[in-house]
């Protein structure tokens, strides 16, 4: 009769044993790794009241000029044939998440070196508050970018909008001070959705 | 002989009633994975074959039909992009760059094995009918066609458990036969409000070997929300439904 306890097992039964063990730790790591792998914690999802994000981009450029182009004449009147430029960009952007409004602003910062010597911009981008009355009307102030039509490039109908810069459209641009008001409304029917977009600008001559 | 004639009779009444009532059983599956009305959290991780991996984490908001409405809170590169989807219709609204435009139900706004039919699903009986229901074990097997052209599959065959009428697997396919992604539902979990339902959908696909994605699901619960979510206009205000 074969014994149970390690005294009385035989070498393939202590084997058999440290290859269960094995096996037993095995799966435990697998499964925690698995529980790891896919794990979904209510942290992730939680609202924030403050939100803080932004980003740093460092950019080296080595252009080749045609000093006779109608650009090159007018951006480099000393007929430059090479420009070596570096850039420097810093964006923040915060938020402050209140139940019926949201504060925000965001920030540019850029530094540029190149042969014509160097040149910063600091500025607000946008920044202001937006206030839900209800789930129709919402009041917004502030310095607003207003992103009408969906040209890549140039949009007919972007009114209140800053020209777009054609080597990067999809950059962040300055918005305007403005202050507005949008009205949205689901009906049933052929026409599903009506919306009302009210701005007011401050202008000036001179 | 009679007699023979009496009880083929009473089998041939009787037959209908025994028979599987496919479009029962699909509303059935569509009710059992989420009210029609409902909030929920995900997130999608998609898996390259080198192991790394992309996480996603997105809120969901969808009203009756065919009204689906998706932010994104997670990573940081892509949060408060937005989708929405009105019918067979989608757009993707990115903050800073322009009006939403429009997108496709085969594209991915988040690249990997799901598509943007798979992020925001309609309910599986606005998109498609069941064209045979036959038992197999301890599963219904249901095999259906999509109702028009404009839905990402051509044929979903779904193996849908009998006890809980919840789906185990889902095989996609296009009009020409090819398997296109096989979707499994894993992880049964109770979200609470009477809604018990697998929390884990993994898909891979023939098409894209190698790379599998993954769903997670949370805080899925019944909530109303008014029609003018729902609308191009709201896309940069979804946040505002988040408590």
């Amino acid at each position: 009769m074969r014994g149970h306890g390690a005294r009385g097992a035989t070498y393939p039964d202590l084997v058999g044993c440290a290859a269960r063990t094995a096996l037993l730790a095995l799966a435990l790591i697998a499964t925690h790794a698995s529980a790891e792998e896919y794990s979904f914690e209510l942290s992730e999802i939680a609202k924030k009241t403050f939100e803080f994000s932004g980003y740093a981009e460092a950019k080296q450029e080595a252009l080749t000029l045609r000093p006779d182009s109608v650009l090159g004449r007018i951006n480099f009147p000393g007929g430059r044939e090479h420009l070596d430029r570096s850039t420097g960009t810093l964006e923040l952007a915060g938020a402050w998440n209140l139940p019926e409004a949201v504060i925000n602003l965001r920030t540019h910062s850029e530094f540029v070196h190149d042969q014509a010597g160097p040149s910063q911009i600091n500025r607000i981008q946008e920044g202001g508050v937006r206030w839900a009355l209800n789930r129709e009307f919402s009041l917004d102030a502030g310095k607003r970018v207003q992103r009408w039509g969906k040209g890549y490039a140039w949009n007919p109908v972007g009114f209140v909008e800053r020209p777009k810069d054609p080597n990067d459209p999809q950059t962040s641009r300055e918005g305007y001070v403005m202050a507005g008001a949008e009205w949205v409304k689901s009906l049933d029917g052929p026409l599903s959705t009506v919306s009302l977009t009210a701005l007011a600008l401050p202008t000036h001559d001179g | 002989m009679s007699r023979i004639l009496l009880l083929l009779a009473a089998w041939l009444i009787a037959a209908p009633a025994w028979a599987i009532d496919g479009a029962a059983i699909l509303r059935q599956v569509d009710r059992n994975l989420e009210p029609e009305s409902y909030e929920m959290y995900r997130k999608l991780i998609n898996i390259e074959p080198d192991g790394r991996k992309k996480e996603f984490v997105l809120y969901s908001v969808k009203k009756g039909r065919d009204k689906v409405a998706a932010l994104f809170l997670a990573p940081a590169s892509e949060k408060g992009r937005a989708t929405l989807r009105l019918g067979d219709n989608m757009w993707l609204y990115i903050p800073g760059v322009g009006k939403p435009v429009r997108i496709t139900s085969l594209q991915s706004v988040i690249g990997g094995v799901f598509n943007n039919a798979d992020i925001l699903r309609l309910d599986y009986t606005e998109e498609y009918a069941v064209e045979l229901a036959k038992e197999e074990g301890g599963d219904y097997i249901l095999e259906l066609k999509a109702k028009t052209g404009d839905v990402a599959y051509d044929r979903l065959k779904m193996r849908v458990d009998k006890k809980t009428v919840l789906p185990r697997v889902i095989e996609a396919s296009a009009a020409s036969g090819m398997l296109i992604k096989t979707l499994t539902f894993k992880d049964m979990k109770d979200f609470g409000g009477g809604i018990r339902r697998p929390a884990t959908v993994e898909t891979d696909s023939p098409v894209f070997q190698g790379y599998k994605s993954v769903m997670l699901f949370s805080q899925l619960k019944r909530r109303e929300v008014p029609d003018e979510v729902f609308t191009q206009n709201w896309l940069s205000r979804l946040e505002e439904l988040r408590k």
